[in-house]
């Protein structure tokens, strides 16, 4: 389990991150949710120590935070532009130890990737799967998406979905954030409502769904008076 | 190992950009000595017909002029500027690969290390570079004055040794050698000290680098005023002491800054 426990981070006058504390399960999704600038990316980033957090902590299966298990997914390129496919895959193999090449072979095909293709080529939807199938292939037990979906098109977020839903991401936790709730909403196993950098509500999907009998999106309606 | 693999990742980066710069530098450095040669021989036909015997070519003179100056100016602030870049062009552009090597697992000192070995590298690389460049240039001239039969004067050490920048790329011992690369790599460090401390700065304004600046100014300026306080005391064994301390000093103080910042302050 992803433990938050109570990180706060500021910039400038305004608190980004307000005593923000959560869970995320292994084998769930668990969905951030917020309006823009409520600082969903900035709680993935400070979860891998990418913008530290000013207080507060963060363990994973009541530890202190091991890369070999978590993957991090940013929703642009984490390597520059002119690298291949190949190239990202060599880098990967040289320094994550856990990194299946098979897995990464499968996601690469899945996917119809092609690996002598440079990100720069890329669109921003087989960039997107790029980076998902680079993330997976760290066979990590978390991973942490930001904006998986962002910009992309109907059939590269179907292929995506896919994924989720197939055996290839079980036992795996992760922790997304995403404008696109209504492609993945029967994906979501939980959701953390953040706003102005504080939770506002953290709860069970399906039991909002069959108990009260309303989406996320009309949850989201409620809390943030859309 | 770790090391080893980025180490040979940045070199492979750096290659190109490497390779461009050695080339611009003896295209001009050549080009610039095809010209001293025949400008020289034109000269002493002048000076020869002129009655003026006594006017000899001199390898340092060559060595002093503007464009072979400028040539070495230009590598150094390349290498100056690269050693910045090697930073920023990882949290630059649509690939941030800063965010890939941070989340490596694996130590962040590795990072710092291997991109200090890479500049290393460059530096020596091109301290070698440079040096069969300045024999080969030495043939060039000895040959085209010994064919049109103009004298010469002073042997290729002096030449490099009355020469400011040459003198202290190539001093006479090895030890002055090491000496001269510690002072190259303190630079170094300082400078990656600057961009780790910069970077760190999650309210990034024009400020940030002033504070950066500042914070190195200090430590740059202590040891100096330290030895501008004690130097009438010193004795020369003790001098040398002070400054080897000093060394000692700058360079452990930034590459600890360097890691606090690097592991637990750096903001992508």
């Amino acid at each position: 389990m992803i433990e938050v426990l109570g990180v706060k981070k500021r910039y400038r006058k305004k608190q980004v991150i307000e005593d923000v504390s959560f869970t995320a399960n292994k084998g769930e999704i668990t969905c951030l949710i917020g309006l823009n600038g409520t600082g969903k990316s900035t709680l993935l980033k400070g979860i891998m120590g990418l913008t530290p957090f000013d207080k507060g902590s963060v363990l994973i299966d009541g530890k202190p935070i091991d890369l070999n298990r978590v993957a991090f997914v940013a929703d642009h390129a984490m390597f520059p532009i002119h690298f291949t496919i190949e190239q990202c895959e060599a880098f990967m193999k040289d320094f994550y130890p856990t990194f299946d090449s098979a897995l990464f072979a499968r996601l690469v095909e899945d996917f119809k990737l092609f690996p002598e293709d440079k990100l720069s080529e890329l669109s921003k939807g087989t960039l997107a799967k790029a980076n998902l199938a680079l993330g997976i292939a760290q066979d990590p037990d978390y991973l942490l998406l930001d904006e998986p979906f962002s910009g992309i098109d109907v059939f590269s977020k179907e292929q995506i979905v896919e994924l989720f839903s197939s055996e290839i991401m079980e036992n795996r936790g992760v922790l997304i954030t995403t404008h696109e709730i209504e492609d993945i909403e029967y994906l979501i196993d939980k959701a953390v409502m953040l706003n102005n950098g504080r939770i506002v509500r953290e709860f069970d999907v399906e039991d909002v769904r069959f108990i009260h009998g309303k989406s996320i999106v009309d949850v989201m309606r409620e809390e943030y008076g859309a | 190992m770790n090391l080893l693999k980025l180490l040979s990742w940045e070199v492979e980066r750096v290659t190109k950009p490497f390779l461009i710069l050695v080339a611009g530098l003896l295209v001009v450095q050549f080009g610039y000595l095809g010209y001293f040669l025949w400008d020289e021989t034109q000269l002493y036909e002048q000076l020869r017909r002129a009655g003026d015997a006594d006017y000899q070519m001199s390898f340092a003179n060559y060595l002093g002029g503007t464009a072979y100056l400028l040539s070495l100016g230009i590598a150094v602030a390349a290498m100056l500027l690269y050693s910045v870049w090697i930073w920023y062009r990882d949290f630059q552009g649509r690939g941030t690969f800063m965010l890939r090597l941070l989340t490596m697992p694996q130590k962040r000192m590795v990072i710092f290390f291997a991109k200090l070995a890479t500049i290393l590298m460059m530096t020596l690389g091109l301290f070698a570079i440079e040096w069969i460049a300045l024999k080969l240039q030495y043939i060039a001239f000895t040959s085209w004055f010994d064919g049109k039969m103009i004298p010469m004067n002073g042997s290729f050490e002096q030449a490099l040794s009355s020469n400011g920048i040459l003198g202290m790329m190539y001093p006479d011992s090895i030890v002055n050698f090491v000496i001269h690369q510690l002072f190259i790599y303190i630079v170094v460090l300082f400078i990656f000290a600057f961009v780790l401390i910069e970077r760190s700065f999650w309210q990034r304004t024009i400020w940030s680098p002033v504070l950066s600046l500042s914070i190195l100014v200090v430590i740059l300026t202590i040891p100096i005023l330290g030895y501008a306080f004690l130097s009438n005391r010193l004795i020369y064994d003790e001098t040398i002491m002070y400054v080897g301390v000093v060394l000692i000093v700058w360079a452990g103080v930034t590459i600890w800054l360097g890691r606090r910042f690097l592991q637990t302050k750096l903001n992508v």
